[in-house]
């Protein structure tokens, strides 16, 4: 399964991928910069942090999330193997942001379900890898344990 | 190999992921006194208000049995199981047979032996018996009994349906073994604001009515009401494992070892049915909880199938969601002990807090790590303190960072490289494998 990775001497922190990830999955307009603007304020799945370092959902192997979830909100894709939330049943619990080690699960702006990267599910390639101008985000098959 | 399994809730069904993970083909039969399957018991206040209907309470699809090729006997009690013969019999006398079996068999909604409890509009909220119930009693005005998370939740759908509601809490505050003063009070002021009336520090004494209940007494006086909740609490069903041999603990929950196995051979317990070393006190404790059941029944599961896998120990972790208003989350040991003779020589407790208007954040360190945490209305990334927590990682020079607003995973990065051998092989991989 492909995961992506940054490589911390290249990134700068610009945040880019943090505006094209709200830009294209979370607003509604989907035009940038008028997206800003939305109502509720689009959130972003991947996150800057400290100084210089993008994190997403790593879609982990043996997720927290899903075993946290009390109805099977949070699952897994058995085809890619990528772990997204199915908005129309999440109630909004937040169990699985208390157990999230990354810290990359958060409320949605409207506080009505969670949010994480869902690896651009319905869209064939992350918009965050796309957009990175330095290539500091990259794509690479996660090597598999022993 | 035949697997049975008494129970059909998370522990249950994380169990039988596990087996099947490891071992396809084998038997597997399920017992759940329950006709409902797959139903989350988390949800059942969501029911009542008439938020989510049936079909929307279950975590797994309803395919789940039949996907992963499981004999599932809903509605089936079992009343007596025999170590020696290695047997399970069901209420109507069949008996089945067994190599491993899991004990899931969950808690008992607590009846306390209040007179007048057994008039018509008074109802525990465990099974979806009691839901259904709840949700087709034409009440107007409610009590509450007990503001535990159900209690508390009962509420606040009974409001949410228009109802006129109070809650009764015996000890001094809601939620009492979940959050501490500070953040029991926040919690309450937001019920209060929504209209619901709390009494904390006062008991149920009587319940009146000609048959159907039409009062509650407590210590302040006369609540008149149409219907009644309990959410006194529960208690964990050993009755099977009594009869099985298998030892229960001081706590009132199955005994088991690090690897969900009971005192009796080949007999296993998970869920909130067993008694299991808690990560932040140390002490034993049953924390019944929906994401330790699902752990420990996984755990049980891998051992059942041959797949020695140790239990790192029960965390109690309580999230209050969207119910509110305001989301509050508490992990671990959120009070510091009152009295410390348990603790080691030389390990002392510190509590800091830090309160805003809309927030609040506490942390509790015993010596130099996190063994509880408590946070309102700013939760995020709250995450990093469970993996702090579960992990037991000291602090250091942390502290401030911890508290930070700003807290975030790179920040912790170094703390958990200094204490990489606190993570198994294969965890601190996953956590490392971000790029760094």
């Amino acid at each position: 399964m492909q995961i992506i990775m940054v490589d911390p001497e290249k990134c700068t922190g610009c945040h880019q991928c943090e505006l094209w990830c709200a830009n294209e999955i979370a607003s509604e307009s989907k035009d940038m910069p008028l997206s800003f603007t939305d109502d509720p304020q689009p959130v972003p799945r991947v996150f800057v942090e400290g100084k210089a370092f993008a994190l997403q959902c790593r879609h982990c192997p043996d997720a927290p999330c899903i075993e946290a979830c009390p109805n099977g909100t949070m699952r897994r894709n058995p085809e890619t193997g990528m772990v997204f939330v199915n908005e129309p049943t999440c109630i909004a619990c937040w169990m699985c942001v208390m157990v999230c080690p990354f810290g990359v699960i958060n409320p949605s702006s409207t506080m009505k379900v969670a949010v994480k990267c869902d690896r651009c599910q319905h869209m064939g390639f992350p918009i965050c890898v796309e957009a990175c101008p330095t290539d500091a985000l990259y794509l690479t098959e996660r090597k598999e344990s022993a | 190999m035949k697997y049975i399994i008494i129970g059909g809730s998370a522990a249950a069904i994380s169990a039988i992921e596990a087996i099947r993970s490891i071992d396809a083909t084998s038997k597997i039969d399920l017992f759940s006194d329950e006709s409902t399957p797959l139903f989350s018991r988390v949800l059942l206040p969501y029911y009542v208000a008439e938020e989510l209907s049936k079909q929307l309470l279950n975590f797994r699809p309803l395919t789940f049995f039949e996907d992963n090729n499981v004999n599932a006997h809903m509605g089936t009690r079992i009343v007596d199981v025999s170590a020696d013969s290695k047997t399970v019999k069901t209420a109507e006398g069949v008996s089945y047979e067994f190599d491993r079996l899991l004990m899931a068999t969950g808690g008992n909604a607590i009846v306390p032996p209040i007179p007048g409890i057994e008039m018509e509009g008074v109802s525990t909220l465990k099974t979806m018996e009691d839901a259904e119930r709840v949700y087709s009693m034409k009440g107007k005005k409610a009590v509450v009994i007990g503001a535990g998370s159900i209690g508390v939740e009962s509420c606040i759908s009974l409001k949410r349906r228009g109802m006129e509601v109070t809650l009764i809490e015996q000890l001094g505050r809601v939620l009492p073994t979940v959050f501490d003063d500070e953040a029991s009070g926040i919690i309450q002021r937001r019920m209060e604001g929504l209209g619901i009336r709390v009494l904390t520090g006062e008991r149920a004494n009587k319940f009146i009515g000609n048959g159907h209940v039409a009062g509650v007494v407590a210590d302040s006086g006369e609540i008149p009401c149409d219907m009644v909740v309990l959410a006194i609490g529960v208690k964990p069903s050993v009755e099977l494992a009594t009869k099985a041999g298998a030892e229960v603990g001081e706590l009132g929950g199955i005994k088991v070892d690090d690897r969900m196995m009971t005192t009796t051979h080949n007999i296993y317990a998970a869920g909130d049915v067993a008694e299991t070393r808690d990560i932040a006190s140390g002490s034993m404790a049953v924390n019944a909880i929906w994401p330790c059941a699902m752990e420990q029944g996984k755990v049980a599961g891998l051992n059942m199938a041959g797949e020695s896998t140790v239990y790192p120990g029960s965390l109690r972790t309580n999230s209050i969601g969207n119910f509110i208003g305001q989301p509050a989350i508490s992990i671990g040991m959120v009070n510091a002990p009152v009295e410390v003779a348990g603790a080691e020589a030389g390990e002392s407790y510190q509590e800091i807090k830090r309160r805003s208007k809309d927030t609040y954040r506490k942390l509790v360190l015993k010596g130099d790590r996190i063994v509880g945490a408590i946070l309102v209305g700013d939760t995020q990334k709250a995450g990093i303190m469970t993996l702090l927590i579960k992990k037991k990682i000291p602090l250091g020079e942390f502290v401030p960072v911890i508290m930070g607003s700003r807290l975030n995973f790179m920040d912790i990065l170094p703390l958990m490289r200094r204490y990489g051998e606190k993570f198994s092989e294969l965890e601190f991989k996953e956590l490392m494998d971000t790029g760094i």
